[in-house]
């Protein structure tokens, strides 16, 4: 399945990213340019909402990581509804401890 | 204007098709003409109309083409439409005119009529036919003449140039004088999809840039897609060309209405020119890719006068751009290879690199075997294993797989080994023996000291290296061969599988904290195990379970945990076991991702 990327700013300075389908190498860039649209409009935090994205390679979970490098530190990553797959990469390689996993978004 | 018959007989006396006629019949003839008239840039019929009448063109021109080949420009005592009259097929070509045109029509009834009644007019026709074939048959001999005597060589010639401005250039100039034309431009397609201007002449101004002139061409490229519409840019004459690969060959561009020539009207204000005829072709490459464009501007006569490209010129200049063409292409299929030779040996130099960060023999304690087996999915690799003896009693493992594959992983792995290895050793050198209880002990030691390699790795790399947003799963165990005791950090990495001497598994080591270089500031738990007589750990990176068969299905961990279920003499047939019923599952196509086995069995007493 294909993977699309759309983007949103929230009234709180979130920007919320929505991805659908299936983030591999091939796809990467293009979340990766989602991230740095949002970094430049400085969002105060990262929604990454993943209820709809079925699978996450290790280049997916590099743009996580440059995420979190790009945004600063002090933004919060709010990682929402991942599941099955997507969740299990995150928690098997620890991301989920650098950044927030809910099932739906509340900002702390 | 209506024309009066007297004045109809006067213009019909010059034509070709009446030479003969006597002045009684071409009154009569006369009294059956209509007037017609064009304005520039409209159409007299095109190609595939039913041919039914002719005209006798009065005043002003016309061009004949088919598609984009220009077949002839006509004009005054010039007659249009007689081929078609006399064999009744459609029109062969669409005329045009060039500008404000008068014509006289005869319609086909009339004109048969004429042809049956009037031999002198027949003998008119035939007159005129037989002039056009003979101007054919020697356009025909000129081409052939140009095709054996200078594009042939020339093509030769060509494909000997090694020098890409000297080649280009060359092209350029053949291409000018074969037109007789004043000023010409060579276009190369770049890979971001420009047209970039090559090299620039126009001898009436003295003009010469780029190719080997040294000299810089002021303009910027021009994109062939639009940025903004993400459409194709089809504005220009050049683009146009390079996008469809068809010639265009225009008389006037100050009357030419289909493309935007604000640039080169520009170049004429400023420099006091004026551009005419252009004649623009493509340089295919015969794989059906436009390479690049060659344009000519201002065909002249012996005279030096401007006239438009003919017909001719427009096949000779596309047969020559077709040689150069290939010439373009064999000379840059061979800098490719040279860049791809050069990066070949670079490669071969990594891999040799990073086969030399390979351990090139395990330690094999006594009571222990270890195995590994590495299978890289292209010459580098992102995954590593290590193994080495920390001091006299401890052994020091590692399994990792970077984030990537290629040279910037293989770069990355080198990196990871070198710092877990010289980290590793910096924790012997600090720790005196007498410190040293148990490797579980020496390794809680370290951590409180800040000397825990992975932690160090990890903040290391998380600092340093953060730019590259890489990130390295990991698992390190120091093993105590002489009772079994395992102290482990898994930084993100699949959890290793430990299993008894029937296959059974005893427990999976689950990560202690997060992949390497993932962030900064990670203080790493410490996992522990035992390895009783019997058992065996068995290591791996993703590239086991995430094998793909070629209908891209995965091996699964489940199949892998099936396989290591069954028990085997020793750790290295339980390896090939693996990668046997892994080469299986592939059918051997090319592992899309790096496959790297550890096994560690304490044997039996």
């Amino acid at each position: 399945m294909a993977f699309t990327v759309t983007s949103k700013m929230l009234a709180n300075g979130a920007a919320e990213l929505s991805l659908f389908g299936e983030l591999d190498a091939s796809v990467a860039n293009e979340f990766k340019m989602a991230v740095e649209k949002a970094a430049a409009d400085n969002a105060k935090q990262l929604i990454l909402n993943m209820k709809d994205l079925e699978f996450m390679s290790s280049a997916g979970l590099r743009v996580l990581v440059f995420a979190k490098q790009k945004m600063g530190y002090d933004v919060d990553i709010y990682v929402i509804a991942a599941q099955g797959p997507v969740r299990d990469t995150i928690e098997m390689t620890g991301f989920h401890h650098s950044v927030i996993m809910q099932d739906a978004y509340s900002a702390l | 204007m209506l024309s009066t018959i007297a004045e109809r007989v006067d213009f019909l006396k010059h034509s070709l098709l009446f030479s003969d006629t006597s002045p009684e019949i071409l009154e009569e003839i006369a009294s059956k003409l209509d007037d017609v008239e064009f304005q520039a840039d409209e159409i007299i019929f095109k190609s595939g109309d039913p041919g039914d009448c002719l005209y006798f063109i009065k005043d002003g021109e016309v061009k004949l083409y088919n598609d984009d080949r220009n077949i002839a420009h006509l004009g005054a005592y010039d007659i249009i439409g007689e081929m078609a009259l006399l064999d009744s097929s459609p029109q062969m070509a669409t005329v045009t005119s060039i500008e404000k045109t008068s014509l006289l029509r005869l319609d086909r009834a009339s004109f048969d009529k004429l042809i049956h009644e009037r031999i002198e007019v027949a003998q008119g026709i035939i007159h005129i036919l037989s002039n056009r074939l003979r101007l054919q048959d020697q356009e025909l001999d000129e081409t052939r003449n140009s095709l054996e005597k200078v594009i042939l060589p020339l093509g030769i010639a060509l494909s000997t140039e090694k020098n890409l401005d000297r080649l280009v250039e060359r092209i350029l100039l053949e291409a000018k004088k074969l037109c007789n034309a004043d000023a010409g431009t060579m276009y190369l397609i770049t890979p971001e999809k420009q047209l970039k201007f090559s090299i620039m002449i126009t001898d009436s101004l003295n003009i010469a840039l780029g190719g080997t002139t040294g000299e810089e061409i002021p303009f910027a490229p021009i994109p062939l897609i639009d940025e903004k519409t993400g459409q194709l840019n089809n504005h220009n004459v050049s683009t146009y060309v390079a996008n469809t690969g068809r010639s265009i060959n225009i008389p006037d561009i100050y009357h030419a209405k289909d493309f935007d020539f604000s640039g080169t009207m520009a170049f004429d204000q400023r420099t006091g020119y004026r551009s005419t005829s252009s004649l623009t072709v493509p340089l295919d490459n015969h794989l059906g890719e436009v390479i690049g464009v060659l344009q000519l501007f201002n065909a002249q006569d012996l005279t030096k006068k401007i006239i438009p490209f003919s017909a001719y010129q427009q096949l000779v200049v596309e047969s020559l751009a077709s040689q150069a063409a290939v010439s373009l292409n064999t000379q840059e299929l061979l800098r490719r290879q040279e860049i791809l030779v050069k990066i070949e040996r670079d490669v071969q130099v990594a891999r040799q690199i990073q086969v030399d960060f390979l351990p090139d023999v395990l330690p094999q304690p006594k009571g222990w075997e270890i195995v590994s087996y590495f299978q890289p999915a292209r010459q580098v690799a992102g995954d590593f294993y290590d193994a080495f003896m920390i001091d006299e009693r401890r052994v020091g493992f590692v399994i990792a797989d970077v984030c990537d594959k290629g040279v910037g992983a293989a770069l990355f792995m080198a990196l990871t080994r070198s710092l877990i290895r010289a980290f590793s050793w910096i924790n012997k050198l600090s720790l005196s023996d007498n410190q040293v209880t148990s490797p579980v002990s020496q390794m809680l030691d370290c951590i409180e000291l800040g000397l825990d390699p992975v932690g160090l790795t990890n903040e290391y790399i998380a600092l340093t290296h953060s730019k590259m947003s890489m990130f390295v799963t990991l698992f390190f165990g120091m093993l105590d061969p002489e009772i079994g005791q395992l102290t482990y950090v898994n930084a993100g990495h699949n959890p290793p599988v430990l299993l008894d001497s029937t296959g059974k598994v005893k427990a999976r080591l689950t990560l202690t904290g997060p992949a390497v270089g993932l962030m900064p500031n990670i203080t790493y738990t410490i996992g522990q195990s035992t390895i009783e007589p019997g058992d065996t750990l068995f290591l791996f990176t993703d590239g086991v379970p995430e094998s793909h068969n070629p209908e891209s299905k995965l091996f699964t961990e489940k199949r892998m945990l099936d396989l290591l279920s069954k028990p085997t003499p020793s750790c290295a047939v339980l390896l090939t076991n693996i990668v046997n019923e892994l080469d299986d599952f592939t059918s051997n196509i090319n592992p899309f991702d790096d496959v790297t086995m550890l096994a560690l069995r304490r044997k039996l007493e």
